[in-house]
């Protein structure tokens, strides 16, 4: 049994497709669990149907290879999202014990993202954002809820699945998006060379995008795993903090970053923190015929 | 008060006194107000500037200076080398004044209780627009490093003047003072020149005429190493990189659009690509077709530079770790810190001071715990310093040149300070990562003042370019090559 953590599917079913072909040549089986930390699709109320269709073809599919999936819902996700398909759970202000041969899981969440990590001019098309000024009471309360609901099961594994990275972990980049193509890599990576900015623009600048909220509970509470997202720059980044293990699991749509892109963690041990990100990729083509495939 | 004499504590250079003669001279008999005064590294621009406004005080013909600095980790430098160097003038540092402040040190400035401040280019294009400060408030104007005002080739002005400095050249009153490197080619000086009337501007170039004035390298040939693996993927992103930019080229090419060949990578600013939109009436699609190219070439340009300059961290958390080749290329040791290493513990055997010139803030900081683990030094004897630590670069460069074997440092040291002007012992500049373009390799090298030079390239490709940049620095005649 494995447990694997994937984000931003973005209703990619062709992408969810090869992820299960790679998965099962190594015959995985179906005894895994699959934690998605938000990005399952992009939400409107017109296209609500297509995009809840999508979803669930993805899911489906990963359905094939787990026996679980537990989820957040994204920046880009309707905000009550309820897929209503059997063993997939929704854990968004929400919780569920998982009894697996990995042992006791105990997961909780938070979805969404901080409005601030994203463009002002950007905001309309992110149907689930929160001031994080305004939400701060009730986003630690939902999480302390939860997480006390967690801990009455008396669980091997606490693990806690957001969308959102927690303040000053692999979350800093430039404000995040709609309409990012196909960005490549933060050029002005040296801010004391970076031209400084007329005041009528928008700072370009990277700054972290993180939630203070989150990162004051994963200090103040007793934690084994932390996964999150959004950040797509800085997916892979790994840290510990309260002898938690926390994750940015990067994405798996290649969009819109193609280096960190078409990535996901897998977990095979999760007492002796057993981990390795891989990516959706055919490692044995020439490096030629990779940069030309993925970049 | 001000009203006393000014003057330079020590002893002047014959150049630096020839040079302030000459201004004087063209100011008292033919009326110039700008002038343009290139020279050698190490000559002493900034007692030469000094040294004018303290005549040019002393004589009366100022009485309101306004010093502009490239960078604000240079403007606190700056005034205290003044208020070191210099009795009788009082230059106040002041990188980012807010309204407040500036009303609170003009009237200072009116009533000679000091003679100028100093701040940033950038600070003053943001005050001259709101109207805070205006011709009338000065007399002079330094305006130090200024090879940053003609920052590109440009359709229209041929030269691109610095949005910082547009409206200078309207000052017609002001005397200016244009301070910049010998190496700025002569075109660029010449288009300033056009840009702020040649009638009453003057160029003063010179190379350093007295032995002192000289300064002293040996440039290394670069140390090469051997790694098959790094070649072969820089060879390959090089001709993907050749390819993307080609395409661009040629898009640009179709839509009429010129001046950009040089500077493809300001493609990407959305304002740019807005205005081109507009004047080229490009539809959405050549716009995304355009975005594309660009980002894929800016792509290129960054995973070469990882490969180049070990960033495995980068590499380890991209897809490219997975590509066979390099999942076994990263299980091998780095070679080129290696060769640092090995390089650096030659040089701290001998008792040299060690510059190590970064592009980068991750890799500046990478380097520093690596080289500080690796040769087991303590807190004093290695500084980094980056944008980040704006409060305290002077102090750390105080005490790496007091007391320190090795400083990293990223472009917030590339101009304009002196690391090794005092230094008395020997010393030396490994370019980690060398400035491919001539002004600010030279530039970078210069910032010890003499020296070696000390540069690590890859076997192949980059052997190839970094030969040929090399030769750019042993071109100057005062170099010694040591291969």
């Amino acid at each position: 049994m494995n447990l694997i953590v994937i984000s931003d599917i973005d209703e990619n079913l062709e992408l969810v497709q090869e992820l299960k072909e790679q998965l099962n040549s190594e015959k995985i089986g179906r005894d895994n669990i699959i934690l998605i930390a938000g990005g399952l699709g992009f939400y409107s109320p017109q296209r609500e149907k297509n995009y809840i269709d999508k979803i669930k073809y993805c899911l489906k599919e990963l359905l094939d290879i787990s026996s679980n999936i537990v989820y957040v819902n994204g920046d880009t996700d309707k905000r009550d999202l309820d897929l209503q398909m059997s063993s997939v759970t929704n854990v968004h202000k929400n919780h569920i014990v998982l009894n697996t041969s990995l042992g006791k899981m105990g997961i909780f969440g938070y979805g969404g993202a901080p409005n601030f990590s994203i463009r002002n001019d950007q905001l309309k098309y992110f149907s689930n954002l929160w001031n994080e000024k305004l939400m701060k009471d009730e986003i630690k309360s939902s999480l302390r809820i939860s997480y006390e609901k967690v801990r009455f099961s008396n669980p091997d594994f606490v693990i806690l699945l957001t969308h959102s990275p927690p303040y000053n972990f692999a979350d800093y980049s430039k404000e995040l998006s709609f309409d990012t193509s196909l960005s490549s890599v933060d050029f002005s990576e040296d801010r004391s060379n970076s031209e400084p900015r007329d005041k009528k623009r928008k700072s370009s600048n990277p700054k972290h995008l993180g939630s203070k909220t989150i990162s004051e509970f994963i200090r103040e509470y007793s934690l084994n795993f932390s996964f999150c997202s959004h950040v797509y720059k800085e997916g892979g980044k790994i840290t510990e903090i309260n002898n938690a293990l926390l994750f940015n699991v990067s994405h798996l749509s290649p969009m819109p970053y193609k280096t960190t892109g078409r990535k996901y963690l897998i977990i095979k041990n999760l007492g002796k923190k057993q981990f390795e990100f891989r990516s959706v990729t055919n490692k044995n083509l020439n490096f030629e015929e990779y940069i030309k495939k993925y970049l | 008060m001000n009203e006393n004499k000014s003057g330079f504590k020590g002893t002047l250079e014959l150049l630096q006194v020839e040079i302030t003669k000459e201004v004087e001279n063209y100011i008292k008999d033919t009326h110039k107000k700008n002038f343009f005064i290139s020279l050698k590294q190490g000559a002493g621009k900034t007692i030469i500037a000094l040294n004018i406004l303290s005549e040019l005080k002393n004589k009366g013909i100022f009485k309101k200076a306004l010093v502009l600095i490239p960078r604000s980790n240079l403007v606190g430098h700056w005034a205290k080398e003044c208020n070191k160097m210099f009795y009788g003038l009082s230059i106040l540092p002041n990188p980012t004044l807010s309204k407040k402040g500036i009303e609170k040190i003009l009237p200072k400035i009116h009533q000679n209780e000091i003679d100028g401040f100093a701040t940033t280019i950038q600070s003053f294009r943001n005050f001259v627009k709101k109207g805070y400060i205006g011709e009338k408030d000065f007399d002079v104007v330094i305006i130090d490093e200024a090879s940053d005002l003609v920052v590109a080739k440009d359709f229209f002005e041929k030269f691109r003047m610095s949005n910082y400095a547009l409206g200078l050249e309207q000052w017609k009153k002001t005397i200016k003072i244009f301070l910049m490197p010998y190496q700025v080619r002569g075109d660029k000086i010449e288009a300033l020149v056009n840009k702020f009337n040649p009638k009453i501007t003057q160029v003063i170039r010179r190379e350093a005429t007295s032995d002192s004035g000289r300064l002293n390298y040996i440039v290394h040939d670069p140390i090469i190493i051997n790694d098959a693996y790094v070649n072969e993927f820089i060879e390959v992103i090089q001709n993907f990189y050749s390819e993307t930019r080609r395409k661009v080229i040629r898009f640009l090419k179709q839509k009429k659009i010129k001046g950009f060949e040089e500077n493809l990578e300001t493609l990407v600013n959305p304002y740019l690509i807005a205005k081109l939109k507009k004047n080229y009436g490009l539809t959405s699609i050549d716009i995304n077709q355009l975005n594309t190219l660009i980002s894929k070439y800016i792509l290129y340009k960054h995973i070469k530079n990882w490969f180049l300059y070990s960033n495995r961290e980068d590499i380890t958390r991209s897809i490219l770790s997975e590509q066979s080749t390099v999942n076994k290329w990263l299980k091998q040791e780095d070679k080129k810190l290696s060769a640092l290493l090995k390089l650096l513990q030659e040089q701290i055997k001998e008792e040299k001071k060690v510059f190590i010139y970064s592009q980068y803030v991750s890799l500046a900081k990478f380097l520093f715990k690596l080289i500080k683990k690796e040769l087991n030094l303590s807190e004093n004897d290695i500084y980094v310093v980056t944008g980040e630590d704006q409060d305290d670069q002077s102090d750390k460069l105080e005490k790496f040149i007091e007391e320190g074997k090795i400083l990293i440092a990223t472009p917030v040291f590339d101009k304009g300070t002196d690391i090794g002007g005092k230094i008395t012992g020997k010393k030396a500049v490994i370019l980690f990562t060398p400035p491919y373009n001539k002004d600010n390799l030279l530039q970078v090298a210069g910032r010890i003042r003499g020296g070696e030079v000390f540069t690590l390239a890859y076997r192949g490709y980059e052997e190839e370019q970094l030969r040929c940049l090399i030769e750019v620095l042993k071109d100057n005649p005062k170099v010694e090559n040591k291969t």
